[in-house]
């Protein structure tokens, strides 16, 4: 292959990307009626960003990462900027097929797709990453990267959470990249630095937990495509302009409450959604199901409520056990299928159900994702078992199957709504 | 009421615990001099070595005493100073539980004090492993019922065994350091002797004075490094599930993010793996409610009063806590 | 205890009246004559007591003889007034008893805190008029009624009986406590008191059972103080840190005075008293800071460099697993 048609390529795959990214701002935009002002934001945020090429964040060195369970706290307190490469784009999809087999994760192979050399120009700089060891796919990924020129730190993360050592496994494993953060950065992770970062985050959770609160609520006040989009911004946008949206976003809804205006009806089914995570502009299922008249009010993904959720909780401010509380809150309570057992991530949902007072669970599942099409079945089972429908839509980031899924997505959401008119 | 409810679960219930623990030293250890006496069956090391400035007297001390009684003597009146302090250490255990430990007792106070001298000194804490967790936290079951054997076996010597010497009669106050500890606090180092008298006495008062040096160590290291070994706790163990404080949990709420196992200073892990048990009290527990202020998840871990909730894990008090610590 | 074994082949001579030798001065002691005796009773905080009925302390106290506090023979009770006040003033009356090995008396003692006992006679002989206290002062006290600072401190202070001419009353020390006990080596200070009056000038004997003796004339404030004798030498496997010893305090003053006591005239008055008590090894004798405080620092100090191994091998993770090889 020689260079110049394979940077003609690159350009029409970035072209791709664009185009693709504007469709799908524009269904969520256009296609709904009355979306929250405090939501202009993140529509422009995203414009800007994946149209525009143009850099949300602030100046400093930006760190990639693959996961969420790289901890964000430590890459802020060396001084770098965490952006998560994982990619919705199925330009990119396309375009990392060159490394992947064909039938992996969309994902992953997107995300090696975005790293190839003609990049977002707010990426282009980007060239140091912390690659979790999680999926089988995600651990190969990161030698591919290297390959692709990046400083690659592979961070060590256990098989399993449930035992001690795995524990003082991935303490050590934390407490190493430390200092890959510091070589990564040049800076210094300091008691300070530490603080104030674990902190900044932990604000930043606050204000998500805020918004989760008022989705609990019915008639739901916020739409799950809206919701999605805000946790994605998360992915890259600055830390305390999030913050600060995300609480102007809480405060309108609790606006909006009080007069009585409400994003679906109240006999709309809520739907609680799980398995591969939504990214922009992948937003498919999730528009899917709201353009058939049901509400997603929670989730259990690494996009957003895995990503979000759980918080450090440091008992002395010393770096010994700041780095540690670190370390536990990503994997403790972390509910990534690949772990050995998953019984949490079953009472994860049971209890987001319960609370969110969920009618039905559509479980997405990327062809290739192995660890999450072999928990469709324990999940399947324990949901059914609390009397929970559940919708499994195996897909990718292609848009050749969206006639067919958005068939059996309205076929599952009258199944729900008869089932409500049923129980009354 | 909800905004009472709100501003207690928002509370920093460490800084409240500290005040409340220096409250309770003073209470029991220098209120003597104002001639305030608790009695002598407190659930807590009060210690009664402590002549001038006691406030009350830890239970163990009496019951030391009372066990050391001939065997047909438990029929008879004598038995009654057992059967009374028995019944009035109960009550004092049923209103606070294993809050005793957290909140009251004066040598959980002072290692807890150590502790604050650590983390302002920058060193780590160290932690045991779980298998030595589990072996050493049968210590203090060991010595609760030595406490009461030995005296016992003094009264009551045995035809063919040895005859338990006279120096054993106090066996596990000889042992604690809080003899030597607490009367220190009111200018008082007379325990801080090895006593030559006898054999017995030397080799006794050699093991109390070689454990202060320990306990001096290992409760600047670790956290609560006595409280593991404390036969009062497991005494109070023994009678915890009746009390009226309890610690709940709502096992469906849990993320088992393990934030309340990190901060507990006993290294109890049922407290984030257990989501079966509707009240967890583990044995080393000392209801400081650590957990519950560390818990994210909103209503997770609870203390109530005779069912009614005291304080409770919330979100919004969770991250205000969040924010305002630290500030050291 | 041999301090009163010793006396015990004596005692049955001893109570012929003809020996007028040995039956001055009289005293008061709960050192029972017998073992026998000694198998009645039980050691509490004030001494040798007896169990009464509903678990009442009761003391026996014998009468004795003789300024030699080991070897002081037992005599049955003489005639003469018998006196005794509780803790709280309240009368108490002691009831005589005779034993083959000699008398005394007995009585209840329900309440914390000191009872005086006492036996008073008077006479005239040679134109002098003879009183003579013979007083005890005896301390109840049961842990099981618990240490209540105020009320312990309410009862500390001593007490002088109304009626009685002349009595020994053993000062307290700042801060003494119904566990105290005097100790060798240590002062020990007593009052002489003429109805609560201090006496100066009186003559005041302390014999212990040792054996040693001092005498001290009192002065204006009546207070005789002594520093009592360290006598008990042993080697370290034999000692015995309760080892009880006894002293007796005599004190006797004149003073001229003129009456008639049963048509008796007199022109001057002897007064006497006695009082005994107990001392026991004083604590440094046998408690060390010293060796004490070495033990601490050794245990700390490896406890330091326990930890310290313990960490600096944490930090090498391949070390955390050690393999038996021999196995």
């Amino acid at each position: 292959m020689s260079a110049v048609p394979q940077g003609g390529r690159r350009a029409a795959v970035l072209a791709q990307q664009i185009r693709e990214s504007a469709q799908a701002l524009a269904t969520l935009e256009r296609e709904f009626p009355d979306n929250p002002a405090a939501m202009d934001y993140f529509y422009k945020l995203f414009h800007r960003v994946y149209c525009e090429g143009e850099r949300a964040q602030p100046e400093g060195t930006l760190v990639g990462t693959t996961c969420v369970q790289v901890p964000d706290e430590i890459v802020r307190a060396a001084g770098g900027i965490p952006v998560r490469l994982c990619s919705g784009s199925h330009a990119f999809d396309q375009a990392g097929a060159d490394f992947m087999p064909a039938k992996s994760c969309s994902l992953v192979k997107a995300t090696l797709g975005l790293l190839q050399d003609e990049r977002p120009a707010w990426l282009e700089t980007l060239d140091r990453v912390v690659n979790l060891t999680t999926c089988d796919q995600k651990k190969k990924a990161g030698q591919m990267m290297e390959d692709l020129g990046c400083q690659v730190h592979h961070l060590e993360f256990p098989p399993s959470k449930d035992s001690e050592p795995a524990r003082a496994f991935w303490r050590a494993s934390v407490r190493d990249f430390v200092r890959a953060a510091e070589r990564m950065t040049g800076g210094r992770v300091t008691r300070t630095s530490l603080r104030e970062s674990i902190r900044a985050v932990s604000r930043a959770q606050a204000a998500y937990r805020r918004l989760q609160r008022l989705r609990a609520e019915s008639p739901a006040l916020l739409l799950g495509k809206d919701a999605f989009l805000v946790t994605n911004a998360y992915f890259f946008d600055d830390l305390e302009r999030w913050t600060g949206a995300v609480d102007a976003l809480v405060a309108e809804l609790e606006a909006r409450r009080e007069a009585g205006v409400s994003a679906a009806l109240r006999r709309a089914p809520r739907i609680l959604f799980t398995g591969s995570p939504p990214v922009f502009p992948n937003l498919k299922i999730p528009v899917l199901v709201e353009q058939a008249g049901g509400v997603i009010v929670a989730d259990e993904t690494c996009s957003a409520n895995r990503m979000l959720n759980d918080a450090v909780s440091v008992d002395e401010w010393n770096l010994y056990d700041m780095v540690d509380a670190v370390a536990d809150r990503y994997l403790k309570p972390c509910t990534c299928p690949i772990f050995t057992s998953n019984g949490d991530r079953l009472r994860r949902l049971l209890d987001l159900a319960r609370t969110h007072a969920v009618d039905g669970v559509v479980y997405q599942a990327f062809a290739g994702c192995q660890v999450y099409e072999m928990e469709h079945h324990s999940v399947s089972r324990a949901l059914a078992e609390a009397g929970l429908p559940c919708l499994y839509v195996e897909t990718d980031y292609s848009p050749d199957d969206v006639g067919q899924l958005s068939t059996r997505v309205e076929a599952f959401i009258e199944s729900l709504r008869s089932r409500r008119r049923r129980s009354r | 009421m909800k905004r009472l409810r709100a501003f207690v679960n928002g509370v920093d219930i460490q800084r409240f615990r500290t005040w409340f623990q220096l409250f309770a030293f003073v209470l029991l250890v220098y209120s003597g001099y104002l001639y305030i006496d608790l009695g002598n069956s407190l659930p807590v090391f009060a210690c009664g070595f402590n002549d001038a400035g006691r406030g009350g007297v830890c239970y163990l001390l009496p019951l030391q005493h009372q066990t050391h009684i001939p065997w047909e003597s438990l029929f008879s009146w004598r038995a009654l100073g057992l059967v009374t302090g028995f019944l009035t250490f109960f009550a004092w255990l049923l209103v606070l539980n294993k809050a005793w430990c957290g909140y009251v007792c004066p040598l959980g106070a002072i290692q807890d004090w150590m502790t604050a001298l650590r983390r302002r000194l920058r060193l780590r804490y160290s932690v045991y492993s779980l298998e030595s967790f589990t072996r050493l936290k049968k210590v203090k079951y060991i010595l609760l019922v030595l406490l009461i054997l030995i005296p016992f076996a003094i009264s009551n010597p045995v035809e063919g065994l040895p005859h338990v010497p006279e120096d054993m009669a106090t066996p596990f106050c000889t042992i604690c350091p809080a003899r030597m500890v607490i009367p220190a606090f009111t200018g008082d180092f007379s325990q801080w002797t090895l006593d030559f008298s006898t054999v017995t006495a030397l080799v006794m008062t050699s093991l109390g004075m070689a454990i202060l040096g320990i306990f001096f160590v290992g409760a600047l290291v670790n956290k609560r490094f006595f409280c593991f070994f404390c036969p009062m706790s497991a005494l109070q163990a023994l009678f915890s599930n009746i009390a009226l404080l309890k610690l709940r949990k709502d096992g469906d709420k849990c993320t088992r993010c393990g934030d309340c196992y990190r901060v507990c200073d006993m290294q109890i892990k049922a407290i984030a793996d257990d989501v079966e048990r509707k009240i967890l009290i583990e044995d080393d527990c000392m209801m400081c409610l650590k957990c519950v202020a560390a818990c994210p998840e909103e209503g997770c871990l609870k203390a109530t009063f005779m069912g009614i909730p005291v304080y409770e894990a919330t979100e919004e008090g969770f991250f205000r806590r969040q924010q305002r610590r630290g500030g050291e | 205890m041999p301090e009163f074994r010793g006396a015990l082949p004596l005692a049955p001579l001893l109570l012929l009246p003809a020996l007028a030798a040995a039956t001055e001065p009289l005293w008061f002691s709960d050192l029972p004559p017998t073992a026998e005796w000694t198998e009645k009773t039980l050691r509490a905080h004030g001494g040798l007591v007896e169990r009464g009925r509903g678990g009442v302390s009761v003391k026996r106290l014998w009468l004795r003889a003789g300024d030699d506090p080991a070897h002081a023979s037992y005599l049955p009770m003489p005639a003469g007034e018998v006196v005794a006040e509780g803790p709280e003033r309240e009368p108490v009356a002691p009831k005589p008893f005779s034993a083959e090995a000699g008398g005394g008396i007995r009585f209840e003692m329900p309440e914390e805190g000191f009872y005086n006992a006492y036996l008073l006679s008077r006479e005239v002989r040679d134109g002098t008029l003879e009183t003579r206290v013979v007083k005890a002062e005896v301390l109840m006290h049961s842990c099981a009624n618990g240490h209540d600072r105020r009320f312990t401190e309410g009862r500390m202070p001593p007490r002088v009986t109304a009626g009685v001419p002349f009595e020994l009353v053993r000062e307290r020390k700042p801060d003494e406590d119904f566990h105290s006990r005097a100790a060798s080596g240590e002062p020990i200070a007593f009052l002489a008191l003429n109805q609560g009056e201090p006496v100066a000038g009186a003559e005041v004997r302390l014999i212990s059972n040792t054996g040693w003796g001092k005498t001290v004339i009192t002065g204006p404030d009546g207070r005789a103080e002594f520093r009592m004798v360290r006598d008990y030498f042993t080697d370290w496997p034999e000692f015995d840190k309760r080892r009880r010893q006894d002293y007796l305090v005599l004190a006797e003053y004149r003073r001229p005075l003129e009456g008639e006591l049963d048509g008796r005239p007199y022109a001057q008055a002897h007064y006497s008293a006695t009082l005994a008590g107990t001392y026991y090894p004083a604590e440094p004798e046998y408690q060390s800071y010293l060796y004490g405080l070495g033990v601490m620092l050794l245990a700390a100090t490896l406890s330091v460099g326990g930890v310290y191994h313990y960490r600096l091998r944490q930090r090498r993770p391949e070390r955390r697993e050690t393999f038996d090889e021999k196995a």
